[in-house]
């Protein structure tokens, strides 16, 4: 069980706080409700490349990271989809530092040409190191908009493409800032070694005079229920043909995700799941293949994802998965294979227990979803499955009027 | 109004835990070494002295390790796998030049099962000739997709020319030398080498006394002659190689440098870090933070058995490739001419003390260290002097460092990019 508290400061900022006598660490992380899913569709990249741009210095502390540096402390951010996520871990003596850099940047960031032409540079660097530099680098820029015709899913954290990086301006970065970087719009997470009353003081009295700001209120546009099959095939220089195929299904937040979860390891997470242990072991068509979903905030997608020997044709690879699908949702589930990815999910989540920065960051996602307790609760949820559960959300998934189908083939 | 001009003031962590593991001989010969505090999810380590240095084909302790859950007399790999997966198990195998550890990851509850399946599997076990088969056709088109690279080219160019391509660190596997391989080969390796037992075992939290009893049914290795790594024939010092697909360039170059054991390594980490171990490095700041031509550039010491050398590597925008390298080279030589700014130093120093805090935190932290003290021959109190060394080192000091260690005839560059005809 883990113990936490939370309180809200006038100004809308809310904070949850939790202490860890165990490490003379603290953690400060700030989930702000903006991510990819905000941007313009002409200006897709925006949320991930104004995460590097918070990094620029603020009227107070001309560079973030070397202060933070002499306080012994490191820091880190990612964007999602969904969401943007800074986080600091430091001495728990030296905690007022990031508070400091952090209040400092969500109250007053300087935005320079300089940083803003520097910070497109790297980050057009990191759309080719990632994405592009890499065999297979860029299926998701192909996925997205296959799966999602609507929703701004549509388009990686990334960007569409390298031009939108490009054509960013400094007044798009104010009105971002404005629009999305407020106390009203952010969850602030204090862990560690570090009392509630010394947390509520601290906090207040860096945060407490940023003023009040606009609360993300975006709706998305709904995906249109997807009524038949789609597909996409590419020819790239690669070794071996990629097959991937994306199932439409629910949220994050909703109630069956945890059979969503538990059906991707019962699927495709291990070497003893079935699509590896048929596909890959006793039947040789593919070299790898794997099973998630993508755990997003608006409605998601459940991905197999696989890769072909040489010689194999992309018709009997996809044929075994269908038939494999097929057989899987035809057929009761045996009460040993759910406890034996529940007896996995377990381990897990004891893991991400143990350590305080991961604890900070669940604790702002799960706040952000509603109610911080679902980290203590969504150990009962996984055991409140059942092999039928399962099985029942298998059959609404696996048809091929829900599937989009990548096909990611090898020149010959 | 706060006044926010004001920075807080800071203090510097000094104090490192104490590493206090117990350790235990069963008895069969075998060492137990475990953390004192009592933990909910374990970790348990399985040592068996029988990497790559020891083979005498390249690729078998790898093959190995890839192979140890394939099958054994009594069990298929889908039983093996299924089994360990029941018990919720997450199992890391690694395989480096001295070793194969076996990780396991559990919660308390599936300890004794685990080690109980464990000792029946490890110890007996018979590659089945399709799971071989399996593991050479996934290996050699894994290897093609690497292959297409940047990253992995030029780090393979860096070792064979560092080292030279005969040298066990040099190697790297081609498809010719997967095809080399047979399974006999590496049944052979196991009889000879794994199957002898294991050398030590290492725990994040204390075992019972079922537990113990367990682990004794385990066979002790017997420590056996490893290859010879000294014989190092180094190969060009410039290698350019041309990769018609790039859309960046990886850059790899470094040099020979000195080992944790040396009175010089506090003040040469030291400057290794400010050159690029973290964000607010020299390189970091002129590549990343003043050019944007990468997403991230690093400096870092690697320590192989009896060797460590200089790593520098990043990925960079092609058209700029040939300015990264000689950038590199200016921060190298701005580190052997103009003594660092008492300023930067201290930064330096904050923040490597902070990153070995953060090295002492939790039992898995606490475990790695520990890993690292055992398996270089250090002294128990290994980290708290050198983070004392750390924290009393000054400028002229890492000045006389950088000249003496950082011989630019020494460095090898590799760059794998487009380059014009």
């Amino acid at each position: 069980m883990l113990v936490y508290d939370t309180f809200t400061l006038p100004n809308g900022l809310r904070v949850v706080h939790h202490y860890d006598a165990n490490t003379p660490l603290a953690v400060v992380n700030i989930l702000y409700n903006v991510g990819a899913r905000d941007e313009d569709p002409e200006l897709t990249g925006m949320a991930h490349l104004f995460e590097h741009l918070m990094f620029g210095g603020s009227k107070n502390a001309v560079s973030y990271d070397e202060p933070l540096q002499r306080a012994s402390g490191e820091n880190n951010a990612f964007t999602s989809n969904d969401i943007t996520n800074y986080y600091v871990t430091l001495p728990a003596e030296n905690i007022e530092t990031a508070l400091w850099l952090e209040s400092d940047r969500m109250f007053q960031l300087s935005l320079t040409p300089k940083t803003l032409e520097v910070q497109q540079g790297v980050v057009m660097e990191e759309f080719k190191q990632r994405y592009l530099n890499q065999p297979y680098g860029d299926i998701w820029l192909y996925f997205r908009p296959l799966a999602y015709t609507l929703h701004p899913y549509r388009w990686a954290t990334i960007g569409k493409e390298l031009a939108h990086i490009e054509k960013v301006k400094l007044e798009d970065l104010y009105s971002f800032y404005g629009r999305f970087y407020n106390p009203s719009n952010a969850i602030l997470v204090i862990a560690g070694n570090i009392s509630y009353e010394n947390c509520k003081n601290l906090v207040t009295k860096w945060f407490g005079d940023i003023p009040a700001g606009p609360v993300n209120a975006n709706s998305y546009p709904v995906e249109p229920e997807q009524t038949a099959a789609r597909r996409l095939e590419l020819e790239k220089d690669v070794p071996m043909t990629s097959i991937s195929l994306g199932f439409h299904c629910g949220t994050r937040g909703d109630s069956t995700f945890y059979d969503l979860d538990l059906l991707s390891d019962i699927l495709g997470a291990s070497g003893s799941s079935r699509l590896y242990q048929r596909l890959v072991k006793d039947e040789r068509l593919f070299a790898d293949i794997s099973a998630y979903s993508t755990e997003s905030l608006d409605a998601g997608l459940f991905i197999i994802s696989g890769k072909i020997f040489p010689g194999i044709t992309v018709e009997e690879a996809e044929n075994a998965i269908w038939t494999l699908l097929s057989e899987f949702i035809a057929n009761p589930l045996g009460v040993r294979e759910w406890q034996k990815v529940l007896n996995k999910k377990l381990t897990v989540l004891k893991y991400s227990e143990l350590d305080v920065l991961n604890k900070a960051m669940n604790l702002a996602m799960f706040t952000h979803l509603g109610d911080p307790n679902r980290i203590n609760t969504e150990v009962h949820a996984f055991q409140a499955t059942s092999p039928d559960s399962l099985l029942a959300l298998a059959q609404q998934l696996f048809r091929p009027e829900n599937c989009s189908t990548l096909v990611y083939k090898a020149k010959a | 109004m706060i006044d926010r001009s004001q920075i807080p003031v800071t203090r510097i962590p000094s104090k490192l835990p104490e590493i206090n593991y117990s350790q235990q001989r069963l008895d069969n010969g075998l060492v137990v070494y475990c953390a004192q505090d009592e933990e909910e999810l374990v970790r348990i380590s399985l040592i068996f002295e029988c990497g790559s240095l020891y083979e005498n084909k390249q690729g078998l302790a790898s093959a190995l390790s890839k192979l140890i859950l394939s099958g054994s007399r009594k069990y298929s790999a889908y039983e093996i796998e299924e089994r360990l997966d029941f018990y919720g198990a997450y199992t890391d195998i690694d395989c480096t030049y001295s070793y194969i550890s076996f990780t396991v990851f559990c919660v308390k509850a599936f300890v004794n099962p685990i080690l109980e399946f464990l000792s029946e599997v490890l110890m007996d076990v018979e590659i089945p000739e399709k799971e071989f088969r399996l593991y050479l056709d996934k290996s050699i088109e894994n290897l093609k997709v690497n292959e297409q690279k940047t990253s992995f080219i030029a780090r393979r160019l860096f070792n064979e020319n560092l080292f030279g391509p005969g040298h066990p660190y040099g190697q790297s596997m081609k498809a010719q030398d997967y095809s080399a391989l047979s399974r006999d080969d590496i049944q052979a390796y196991y009889q000879d080498y794994f199957a002898l037992g294991l050398q030590q075992v290492q725990v994040n939290t204390p075992l019972d006394e079922a537990s113990l009893l367990l682990l004794s049914k385990f066979p002790r290795g017997t420590t056996k002659t490893k290859a010879n790594a000294s014989r190092i024939k180094e190969g060009e010092k410039h290698v350019e190689f041309h990769h018609a697909d790039a859309v960046q360039a990886s850059l790899y170059l470094g040099l020979p440098c000195l080992s944790r054991q040396d009175a010089d390594y506090p003040a040469w980490s030291l400057m290794v870090t400010l050159f690029g171990g973290y964000f607010g490095s020299r390189l970091m700041k002129n590549i990343r933070e003043d050019k944007g031509y990468t997403y991230g550039i690093s400096a870092g010491t690697h320590h192989l058995p009896d060797r460590s050398f200089l790593g520098i590597r990043s990925d960079v925008k092609n058209e700029a490739k040939s300015e990264c390298v000689n950038e590199i080279f200016k921060e190298i030589e701005r580190l052997k001419t103009t003594p660092i700014a008492e300023e930067e130093l201290l930064t330096v120093k904050n923040y490597m003390l902070g990153s070995l805090q953060r090295s002492f935190d939790g039992s898995l932290a606490l475990g790695d260290r520990y890993r690292v003290v055992l398996d270089h021959n250090l002294p128990l109190d290994y980290y708290q002097t050198y983070s004392q060394k750390i924290l009393h080192l000054n400028k002229e000091e890492i000045y006389r460092i950088a000249n003496k260690y950082l011989d630019t005839n020494k460095i090898h560059v590799v760059i794998v990019g487009h380059f014009e005809k």
